[in-house]
């Protein structure tokens, strides 16, 4: 592959007399690129990291930061800063990446050397951002990266033509297969000691005249000269100063003085900044880029004929997702079992080893039957994972967007909602942070208030125990069975009931009306394996952790709960019963005997009562409580797995606790209830934190409770009104 | 002291140290949710 790096380019190598210090020999690079430039994998590629990646556009939204030694034992430390397609600073994330790269970002160096990453197969897109980037006077390096894709395209890019437009060096990358990272390492070591690039167009004397006072206002408020230039063009078009710039002196006058020369002269002063950068850039196109074939229809364009047709795409998308459900159950199972009879074992060879007391309770009973009976799900974690990776890195849920962009829209939701929510199904607390590109207050508390009503992955332990255990495998249409669906129409229930809640606030309390996005659909690719098994592996190793701190704990503290105080049962009492009245004496018992008022209009007992309740912590702790509540007291270690006590439990009469029409009822329960301390501390703080805060995150509780409340009643009051309570 | 005595104690260390670790989490999770710009609290699980 053609590479250019500083060897190669024909440039001065002097020092720079601006060259920047490097504190104790550490480097620091930050990473920009417009979203989906395989910016995310460049970045893990250079660091070694496994920062989330995506096939799709907006997936990086904090700034994270990874590191690397170079070849002299240098310390590299490399910021990835969120996909933005301007400096515009139009949204939170925009601005987030502009504040670190003009050093004005809170506890956020200046970096030493800025590495845009340039989406070979859309240049000229790509180098509005370049363009600006290069004009704040950091020493910049160029990394075209996707040119295997381009080329596939029929556009070819000539390295050394573009470096000489640009200024800077340009590597040639192909980050997924680690192509040109060696020399995108050398250039970035070297490019402090290039001169530092400047802007490549002349400003018409007018423009440059009027834009002088603005200039001289943001050198005096401290920014360095090259920097102010750049920012006095890009605040003409902008309506409101970002905070780095809020208290500049004089500077709200000088822009709005410039703004009305503009004007006099005939000019738009929001389009003057697109209209010059596009111009030179039409220019460097023409003298870099040669297209090599045809622009007949690609692959790409005759699989989107299908799969974004107005019937099919829907429909492909919904036969999709029933086939990740219904793997999620037939594959997963064989694995769900080995796992529970490798934890069976466990707690056998603990209760055979300790004497008998409450330490081996506490082992047995309380953590392994409660952080065992979550584990057993982790075959459902990684099988979903696994699919949701493969329909990322193929760039089809971009279609998915684009998809659900229709219904989005036809609700009021900004079209930039959609990533947000497709992040709630893996976990609300990322999604509801990735709200930050949404520029509209409004849309983005709308957004936040709904998004908790995707199914995430800590509901799948509950969907899956209670489907596995109670709706029988009943096979449709030959290729899906009834669980499969089951498990489908949860996750519909959440999405379509989180678009109306979202008609509904923004007809009322967030009114406002939606607004277009561009969606960028990237090429079809063959997905990376490594990548999957990393992404997968990731999510696992998250409910590992879950597993092992939160869960664990909360099973620890119900244990204790449901053992104390102890009760003496009578001898002639055979052990199921005495398991009984330990429970409903404990603490635990008391608590549940005083809430199950609230919960039997429901058609569950105090144990379900309970467990609902405790699983504020974490959803998952749902099941690890029945774990350990059913699990207390046990007359033996050879337990049975918690599936098979659920289907045995009933009620003083006889009748059974968990019915097909109560296991219904119950997931409805799960689709609605905000049951997560995490998302409810997120939303606080991304609502404005504080008494703000505060109050949308209890409205937002509240209100999801009401729901889930309101509707398990219906399922389960209809349902027996239906006849389907056996 | 019988062996049932003392894994009663170790049982009940093990206790306070989880109502511990619960009460910490809960605390740091809603201390950083006050201010705007912080983090989640650590361990978010996400």
């Amino acid at each position: 592959m053609d590479t250019v790096g500083p060897d190669l380019i024909d440039t001065p190598t002097a020092p720079s007399s601006a060259q920047p210090a490097r504190g104790e020999g550490v480097i620091r690079v930050a990473l920009i690129g417009n979203p989906n430039t395989g910016k995310s994998t460049l970045f893990n590629a250079l660091t070694g990291m496994r920062q989330r990646v995506g096939n799709y556009a907006g997936v990086t939204v904090e700034r994270v930061e990874g590191r690397y030694r170079n070849d002299s034992g240098h310390q590299v430390t490399v910021l990835d800063l969120p996909g933005t397609y301007s400096l515009s600073a139009n949204s939170p994330d925009e601005e987030i990446a502009l504040a670190v790269l003009v050093g004005r970002a809170p506890g956020v160096p200046a970096p030493d050397v800025v590495v845009v990453v340039l989406d070979a197969q859309n240049l000229e897109r790509n180098l509005f951002l370049a363009s600006q980037v290069i004009e704040l006077g950091h020493p910049v390096v160029i990394a075209l990266n996707q040119v295997d894709a381009a080329e596939a395209a029929g556009l070819r890019i000539d390295p050394v033509e573009l470096t000489l437009e640009l200024g800077t060096p340009v590597v040639q990358t192909v980050a997924t297969r680690g192509q040109g990272l060696d020399v995108l390492r050398r250039a970035i070591d070297r490019a402090a000691e290039m001169p530092l690039p400047e802007r490549k167009f002349e400003l018409p004397e007018p423009l440059a005249a009027a834009l002088a006072p603005v200039e001289s206002c943001l050198i005096n408020g401290g920014l360095p000269p090259s920097t102010a230039a750049m920012e006095a063009l890009r605040l003409l078009g902008t309506s409101t100063l970002e905070g780095h710039l809020k208290g500049t002196e004089g500077l709200d006058a000088a822009v709005a003085r410039a703004r009305n020369s503009v004007r006099e002269e005939g000019g738009d002063p929001r389009s003057v900044e697109a209209e010059l950068r596009y111009s030179w850039i039409a220019g460097v196109v023409e003298n870099t880029v040669h297209r090599i074939s045809g622009s007949g229809k690609t692959l790409t364009d005759r699989v989107d004929s299908v799969v974004l047709h107005r019937v099919w795409g829907p429909l492909i998308f919904v036969a999709l997702m029933a086939i990740v459900f219904q793997s999620i159950f037939t594959w997963a199972e064989p694995l769900m079992t080995s796992v529970e009879g490798l934890l069976g074992a466990i707690g056998s060879a603990v209760g055979s080893t300790l004497p008998p007391g409450d330490l081996r309770s506490l082992i047995v009973d309380g953590v392994i039957a409660g952080v065992g009976s979550v584990l057993v799900f982790i075959p459902q974690i990684t099988i979903l994972f696994l699919f949701i990776g493969f329909l990322e890195d193929t760039g089809y849920m971009a279609r998915a967007a684009f998809i659900m962009d229709r219904f989005m829209r036809g609700v009021g939701l900004h079209g930039r909602s959609f990533i947000p929510m497709l992040s709630g199904y893996a976990c609300a607390v990322p999604g509801v942070m990735s709200t930050r590109t949404i520029e509209n207050p409004k849309d983005r508390l709308a957004t936040i208030m709904v998004l908790p009503l995707m199914s995430c992955s800590a509901r799948i332990p509950i969907y899956t125990l209670l489907i596995g255990t109670f709706i029988p495998p009943i096979a449709i249409a030959g290729i899906f069975n009834l669980q499969g669906m089951t498990l489908l129409v949860m996750y519909l229930l959440g999405t379509v009931t989180a678009l109306a809640m979202a008609a509904v606030f923004k007809s009322t309390l967030l009114r406002g009306r939606p607004r277009p996005m561009i969606m960028e659909l990237p090429p079809y690719r063959l997905p990376n394996l490594r990548s999957l098994l990393l992404a997968a592996g990731h999510r696992v190793s998250l409910f590992l952790k879950k597993a092992g701190t939160i869960i664990l704990a909360v099973s620890i503290l119900l244990w204790a709960l449901a053992t104390y105080p102890k009760t003496e049962a009578p001898p002639a009492m055979d052990a199921g019963a005495a398991q009984e009245l330990q429970l409903a004496n404990s603490t635990l018992g008391q608590i549940g005997h005083a809430i199950e008022p609230l919960v039997r209009p429901l058609g569950y007992d105090w144990k379900i009562g309970v467990s609902i309740m405790s699983s504020f912590a974490a959803r998952e702790v749902f099941v690890s409580t029945m774990g350990t509540i059913y699990g207390v007291g046990e007359a033996d270690e050879t337990s049975l797995a918690l599936r098979d006590k659920l289907r045995t439990e009933t009620h003083d009469d006889g009748r059974p606790v968990y019915t097909p029409l109560v296991a219904v009822g119950l997931m409805v329960f799960y689709v609605y209830a905000m049951m997560c301390m995490s998302t409810n501390a997120v939303v606080m703080r991304e609502t404005g934190g504080g008494w703000k805060g505060l109050g949308w995150a209890s409205f937002q509780f509240l209100y999801m409770l009401a729901l889930a409340y309101g509707a398990a009643l219906l399922v389960y009051r209809g349902g027996l009104a239906l006849g389907f309570g056996a | 002291m019988s062996p049932a005595t003392i894994q009663t104690i170790l049982a009940a260390v093990v206790v306070a140290a989880a109502a511990f670790f619960i009460g910490r989490r809960f605390y740091r999770t809603y201390a950083a949710a006050r201010k705007k710009d912080d983090g989640c609290g650590g361990g978010c699980g996400c």
